[in-house]
This record gives C-alpha cells, structure tokens and sequence, in this order.
C-alpha cells in the first residue's frame, strides 16, 4: 500500500497544503507590515545629520559584533517562547517564566558555590540540570494548584515572579553578599570560570553553545509535539479539556506536565544566561524576558519553529533598541514595534476567522448543487 | 415593481423570483413563496437547501440580490429588520436572543417603543398574561428567562413578536430542541394564531411535523423550489422525502429475526445511581443489559437522566452505587480510558464534546484510535499511520474533500456529525452508546446515521441508542426502555409495544397494570 504511486499524490497534496497555508502567509505578511509601520515611525524621528539607518545597521546585522550581541540576546527569548508555548500547548498561560528562570539560575548557582573545585566537565551538566530542577520546581505549585484545584495559573504564575526577585534579592544581598561587586551591581560574586561556557566564531562573530543548545530545545520540543503520544494528548487537551477526557486521556496529568516542562525550560534559560554572558547570579538575568517571551510565543502561534523565527525576530528589536538609545532616539520606539507586531499579528489571526479573507471558491455541498430539472 | 400579479386577495406575502448569492454560490437561485392570511405554510427542505437563507430575506436580515417581494399585495424593500417588523413580519429563531435575567413580561415588552416609558410590573405581567392566554402559549410572566425550559423560552419568543404585532409569524425549526410534549403545546399554539388570521411559516425538515401542522407546503432544493405550495391533502411523506432530496430516500429498519438471549451479553448495569453537575441524583439504581447485535433504545423527555446515563457507561461519570461491566472488564469507577480500550465507542449529545474545535480535522479523525498500534509505539505517534487512518475514517464518512489541517470548528453541523458517528463506530468493538445521533440532521444525513447504527448491530455491536424522537426509536431499536426522572419505566420488546405506551411512560405514567414488561428489572 506504500507503493510510490500510491503515495505521490498524496506527498503533493502535503505540499500543497503547506504553500497554500494561508494563516502561515498571514501572518508572516502580518509581521511584515508591523515592521513596515515601525520603520515608517522611525524614519519621522530622523534627524538631518545622524543617520539612524547606519546605526542600526551597524549595531545589529551590519557587523559580526551586531550579529553576536543579537544572537545572545536572542538566546534567552527563544527560550522563554518555548516556555510559554509548551504551557500554550496545553491551553495554559505561564506568565512565570521570569521567575522560573531566576530560580532555576539560582539552583545552578547554589551547585556552582557549593561544588567549586569540580571540574567543569562535570560543574557544567550538573548546573544545567539543577537549573532545569529550580525552574521545574518553581511552577510546581501552580501546576498543582491549576490541574488539580483549578487555580488560574495566570495569577499564580505572575505572583511567584515577584516571590522571585525577592528571593533573588534577599539570596545576593544575604548569603551569597559579594564584599568585591556589592558596590557596583546587586550581584553575587561569579560563578568558577570553568562553568563558563564557550563560543565558536563564525566569520569573526562569536556564537555561544547556549544558542545551540536553545536550538536544540526548540528541536526536540518539535519532536515531543510532533512524533509523540505525549504531544499529541498535550495538544488535544490544550485544544479541548472536555474533547481530551472524552478521547481517553488523562488531561489533568497532560496539563501538569506541560506546566512542568515549561517551568523547566524556563529554568534552564536562567543557568544558559548566566553561564553564557552574565557569569555571575543577579535579578538582571532577565530583562522582561518572560513577558517578551509571550510574545515570542504569540507571534509564532504555537509552532516550534515559529518560535525559532520569532525569538530572533524579537532579539534583532531589542538590538535596535539599544542602538537607538545610543543614537539618543527614546529605546520606547521598540515597544512600539512590538506593540505594532502584536497588533498586526492578531487581526491576521481575526481576519480569516471571521470571514473577511474568507476563500471565494467554496466548494458548494453536494445536496446545495441548483438542480437543472427542478421547475421553475 | 411588476407586482400586481401577486396581489391577490388575502395574500399577505409574495415572493417572486429571489436570488442570494454567496460569493460565487448560490444560496438561493431564484426562489418563488406565497403565503396567505390564515394559512400555515411550511418551508421544507434539507440543510443547505437555503430555507434560513430565503426566511432571513424576508425578515430583512439580509438584502436579496435581486427579485420582488410584496406584503399585502404592496412592494417592498427591506434594509434592516426594523422594516420588516414595521411591516408585521416577526422571525422566531432557532437562538430565542431572549435576555437572560429579565421576566418574561420584560422580555416581551422591552426594546419597543409602544411600551410606555413608566409602567409597572404588574402592568406588564398582566398584558403578557392576556396574550398567553389569547394564543394557548402559557407562561409565567413573572419568571426569570433562565428558569424557564426550552419551550417556555419559546413561547416567549412567540410572545414578544405577537406582542408587536406581528401578522406573518416565521418559526425557524421551532421543534428542533422540543420534546413531544412541547411539540403539542406548540402546534395547538399555532393552530390559536392561524384561526387568529395571522400567518405561520413553518421551517422545518421533519416530515411528519410538516404533515401534521401545514395547509400548504413549499419544498426547496439547491436554492430553488421544487414545489411551490402544495395543499396538504395532496401530499405524503415518501413523496415529500423524495422531493427534498430528490430521489426516495428508503428509511432504513433492523431486519428482524435477532433473538434475544442468543447473544452474549455486552453491557451490564446493575443498580447504577449518579449525580448531575450539580450533585443532585439524576439515575435511580437503573438496571440495564444489553446483548450483543441489539439496538437498545432509551426513549424519554431530554433531562430525564440520559446525558447522565450515557457518561456514566464510558467513564466520564461516576457511579455514585451499583456497578459497570463491558462484557468481562467491570468498569465500575474506570477512567474513560478504559472504556475506550474496552472497545465503547460514544456518540455525545454535543457535539463540541466529542471534538476539540481548535484543532485538526486529521488530529480529532485520530483521537480514538491514538492509544494503540499503529499510530501509537510506545512514547511515539506514528504521523504516517495517523494520516493514513484519518484519510481512511474521512473517505468512510464520506468527507474526503475536506482539507485535514483545517480546524475542526470550520466543519458545518452535519459534517461534525459524521466524523463523529463515524469515528466512533470504528472505536466500538464492543459497544456504542449513541446519544441524539440524528438531531439536526437533514433526511438524507439522519438516514446515513440510522444506516451506519443498523451496521453496528449487524457487526454484532451492543448499541444503546438515547433519543427523544420516539419515531426513531421506534424504527430502529430492538428493544425500548423509557427514562423518566432518572428511574428505567419499563422494558419492552419493540415488536408488542405502542407508541402511546411509550409515550404516557415518557410523560411519567406508571408502568404498572399494562402487563408489558415481562424484562423489567428495575
């Protein structure tokens, strides 16, 4: 039955269907016209003898530098979009993910201080796993609360945030209180140097593993929601409760999980950041990064990949946002654009739904079809 | 215009050759209608067949693309649905859009300028009283809408568009979430406005309703008529049936012969009781078996039990006492997980239920057959089998036009149906719980279910079927037990039991003294 004639046809009609996805088309046009909007804007706050272009092309991806700072910054985001798009998956809002990733920083913090004479071989998977572990545990309560008690994660989540930055606080200026760096920036002192990660070059920009591992989380979360059971009960869940129960599955369970696993990858956003760039434990690990990761995961509208797209898409903005305070132009502007983004990308969604771009060539239903013999 | 032609004496409505274009489809390929004062006239035809389409033209809903209307021999134009009700035309629709926490007799009045602009509630009351009793449309004016029933909520709609005073009264399905009983209520309401010389169309696609209610009938098919004004004498179902959708559709019956007994059994219940959604006891120590290769109907008013009985057999209730067996397995206190490995397939009353809207026609064609090989090995889903197996259940449901990775909201009424019924009749291996299967559905689509349950049964599945509509239940079931306030009434073999039987016990007459029910267990 897998004879290639049989599954030709059927192989074209797949692509078909995949060029002719119009909510993909949408939304990237969407997208398009968002920047269009916000680079319209820009062009107004242009000064006669700066040229703002050139900044923002030079401080982005005009130079192996720009490229290198858009890549680290895009690293948390892309993360963070994952976070909030495996608890989408589920149907669940996790606004947490700030939170979950100064505890799961924290948690490879915590190992870092207390095993610093390991070597780094073993110092780095054990942090990374205890930053997985802290986040993890951070969304336990409101993975609980909301699969068993039917508590809002919405509201758990975001309230955990500031249990977080007070923890976070009370861990720097405590325990971990820095007699060298107090002065200078609430942040502890930094991690062993065999923790921090390395980076390749690539045509002189350097490249840090944490990218790759984000890469590599945005790929296997592809693979988990693809190509396995979990995924698709995830899925239908996250669609339909009712639909989900009535199918068989456990949704309770499926909703816990997936809060878990966003919790996790939240976690290991905060280790990656610290390890990569920061190099040592501080509130200013994230920069919003849970809010930008909404986001993220709203613009790519569920898909994995989109995530990919939109973390860097995002990264590049909060780029030009620095260039552009350089440059003395308020950084606002980059709210603005994502503002403009979230926007355009919503109505993309509305349109189709709600029948203006509807597709002309409907397919009348076969008991519809005006009978020739029928008298008038 | 050219309407003259059209005025007659005592003509209250003409249409004449109107045409609404969907895009490039045609809803409604130049549709004639007449109806007169005093008349009953009923619009039938399938889903689709544009009856909604020509009745939302006359109410001003939507503009037509072209053609001529006339109300009481005079031209009109309607731009919005204050012209038509100006012009007497009242639309009771198959949503009532009443408000929920206001009174009846708020309801009916309010939003309209002949209501004075201080009255008090007794006021009011007592005009929407006089007017139920004027039309047989009895309603306490004083209640709240959300304490009413479905029909009471539709008197109410009636109410306020007489009160209005609408003359050309358009009912659109108005028995589709009626029970019999209401049904009744209804047509002798109808029967109070016809001799009160105002005039009903009737929208529907149940024939015997049709035959019941109607003095003349309008048949529509693909936008156009196929029949225009039939008197009622000269008319009966087989031909209507054959008008609608052109050619007979043969209403299907189990071939007879299965012997009770000779089966082993499928399903057991045994003294089972459960709670609603609001803990209160909605099954009453119901006790119930069912054979393999027999068609079980449950008959009985909607709310009696039946949403309760069908979940708590697969798992989405839970018996509050008794026990659950699915042929060895008892699944007393199961997860719904094992009654699907059990091999129940279920049909549920709603269909948003059955399906998660937001996601894929491919992915909601799989979610039953998800758990096992071959689209389940081990953590992994195999996509491969899952097409294919959703390719293959989309051609058996005959929608294999559809795109899968559409959502599944966008699939109309009928089409969400037949994947389901068709889902789940792969799923049952065992046995099939089907709750309203055909409600909303057109003759040809109702007919393509009852076909596909009359499978089931010939594949040696134990099918309960829940329905309100006793003519249903009486075509195609072996045996019948009527549900009433969650207590089983009786037990009767389909072949010595009346519909009036049947129906006295629907309305909570006792069983007793009928000697009927030599299976009764409860």
């Amino acid at each position: 039955m897998s004879s290639t004639a049989a599954r030709s046809p059927a192989a074209a009609l797949r692509i078909a269907e995949l060029a002719g996805n119009r909510q993909l088309w949408l939304r990237i046009a969407a997208i398009a016209v968002g920047l269009l909007l916000g680079l319209a804007y820009l062009s107004t706050q242009l000064t006669p003898g700066t040229d703002l272009f050139q900044t923002i092309w030079v401080s982005t991806l005009g130079t192996p530098l720009g490229i290198q700072q858009w890549i680290s910054l895009a690293t948390p985001l892309i993360l963070a979009g994952c976070a909030v798009a495996v608890a989408r998956r589920a149907g669940l809002w996790n606004i947490g993910v700030d939170g979950q990733l100064l505890v799961g920083a924290w948690a490879a913090t915590g190992v870092a201080f207390s095993l610093p004479s390991l070597p780094g071989v073993l110092l780095v998977p054990l942090m990374l796993l205890a930053s997985l572990a802290g986040g993890m545990g951070w969304a336990l309560v409101p993975a609980l609360a909301q699969a068993y008690l039917r508590v809002s994660e919405v509201v758990t989540t975001l309230m955990l945030n500031f249990v977080a930055y007070s923890w976070t606080t009370y861990w720097i200026t405590g325990p971990w209180k820095s007699t060298e760096y107090a002065n200078v920036a609430l942040q502890t002192k930094p991690i062993p140097e065999s923790t921090f990660l390395p980076s390749f070059t690539v045509g002189g920009a350097a490249i840090g593993v944490s990218f790759l591992i984000a890469v590599g989380v945005v790929a296997a979360l592809w693979l988990v929601f693809r190509h396995t059971h979990f995924g698709f009960r995830t899925h239908v869940t996250g669609a339909s409760e009712e639909a989900g129960r009535y199918a068989g599955f456990d949704t309770r369970r499926a909703r816990f999980a997936a809060m878990l696993l966003s919790g996790a990858i939240a976690g290991l956003a905060g280790s990656l950041v610290e390890m990569s760039t920061a190099h040592s434990y501080a509130p200013s690990l994230t920069d919003n990064t849970g809010y930008v990761g909404i986001v993220v995961a709203i613009l790519a509208a569920g898909s994995m990949g989109g995530v990919l797209a939109t973390g860097l898409l995002l990264a590049l903005l909060q780029a030009v946002g620095s260039a552009l305070r350089i440059a003395g132009v308020t950084s606002g502007v980059v709210l603005l654009l994502v503002g403009l983004l979230l926007i355009c990308a919503s109505l993309a969604a509305a349109l189709p739904r709600d029948g203006i771009l509807r597709r002309r060539r409907r397919v009348p239903p076969p008991d519809a079809e005006p009978s020739p013999e029928a008298p008038r | 215009m050219g309407a003259p032609a059209l005025a007659e004496p005592g003509l209250t409505l003409g249409l004449r050759q109107i045409v609404k274009y969907y895009g490039l489809f045609p809803a409604l390929g130049g549709v004639d209608f007449e109806a007169a004062s005093g008349e009953v006239h009923a619009l039938l035809g399938e889903n689709g067949a544009g009856k909604t389409t020509l009745m939302n033209v006359v109410g001003g809903i939507i503009p037509a693309d072209s053609g001529d209307m006339t109300v009481r021999g005079e031209p009109v134009t309607f731009h919005s649905p204050r012209d038509a009700f100006n012009r007497g035309i009242g639309i009771v629709h198959q949503h009532f859009r009443l408000i929920e926490k206001f009174t009846v007799a708020e309801n009916v009045h309010v939003g309209w300028e002949a209501t004075p602009l201080f009255v008090s509630d007794t006021g009011l009351e007592r005009a929407t009283a006089e007017l139920a009793a004027k039309f047989a449309l009895e309603v306490d004016p004083a209640a709240q809408i959300w304490q009413l029933s479905t029909g009471e909520r539709q008197r109410v709609a009636i109410l306020r568009a007489l009160a209005r005073g609408a003359e050309i009264l358009i009912l659109d399905e108005p028995t589709a979430t009626l029970s019999p009983s209401e049904t009744a209520e209804l047509f002798a309401a109808i029967d109070r406005i016809r001799a009160a010389g105002h005039t009903v169309i009737f929208i529907s696609h149940k024939l015997n309703e049709v035959l019941e209610i109607a003095d003349r009938i309008t048949v529509l098919r693909g936008g156009r008529n196929v029949a225009s004004g039939l008197a009622k004498s000269g008319c009966d179902k087989d031909m209507l049936a054959r008008l609608m959708v052109g050619g007979g559709v043969e209403e299907v019956r189990p071939s007879d012969g299965a012997v009770r007994g000779a089966q082993p059994v499928a399903l057991t219940l045994e003294g089972v009781c459960a709670d609603d959604d609001f803990g209160r006891r909605a099954l009453h120590d119901v006790s119930l078996e069912l054979c393999k290769g027999e068609i079980v109907g449950v008959a009985g008013v909607s709310g009696n039990g039946q949403r309760e009985l069908a979940e708590v057999i697969v798992g989405l209730r839970r018996a509050t006492a008794g026990s659950i067996r699915v042929e060895d397995r008892d699944l007393t206190g199961a997860p719904p997980i094992e009654a699907v490995r059990a091999g129940v397939g279920y049909i549920p009353e709603d269909l948003g239920s059955g399906l998660a809207l937001e996601a894929s026609v491919e992915t909601n064609a799989a979610i039953k057959a998800s758990h096992d090989r071959p689209l389940r090995r081990g953590p992994w889903l195999t996509r491969r089998a899952l097409r294919a197996f959703s390719a293959d259940l989309l051609g058996k449901a005959g929608l294999s036009r559809i795109a899968t990775a559409r959502p599944a909201s966008t699939l109309s009424g009928g089409q969400a149906q037949r994947l389901v019924a068709h889902r789940e009749m792969l799923a049952a291996r065992v046995g099939l719980v089907a709750v309203h299967p055909t409600r909303g559905l057109d003759v040809a689509a109702a007919a393509g279910v009852h076909e596909l349950l009359l499978k089931a049964r010939a594949d040696g599945i134990a099918v309960l079927m829940i329905s309100e509509d006793l003519d249903e239940v009486l075509q195609l079931t072996d045996r019948i037990v009527v549900l009433y306030e969650g207590r089983i009434m009786g037990s009767f073999s389909r072949a010595d039991v009346s519909r009036d039987t049947i129906g006295a016990l629907m309305g909570g007459a006792s069983a007793n003294g009928n000697g009927n029910s030599p299976e009764s267990r409860a």
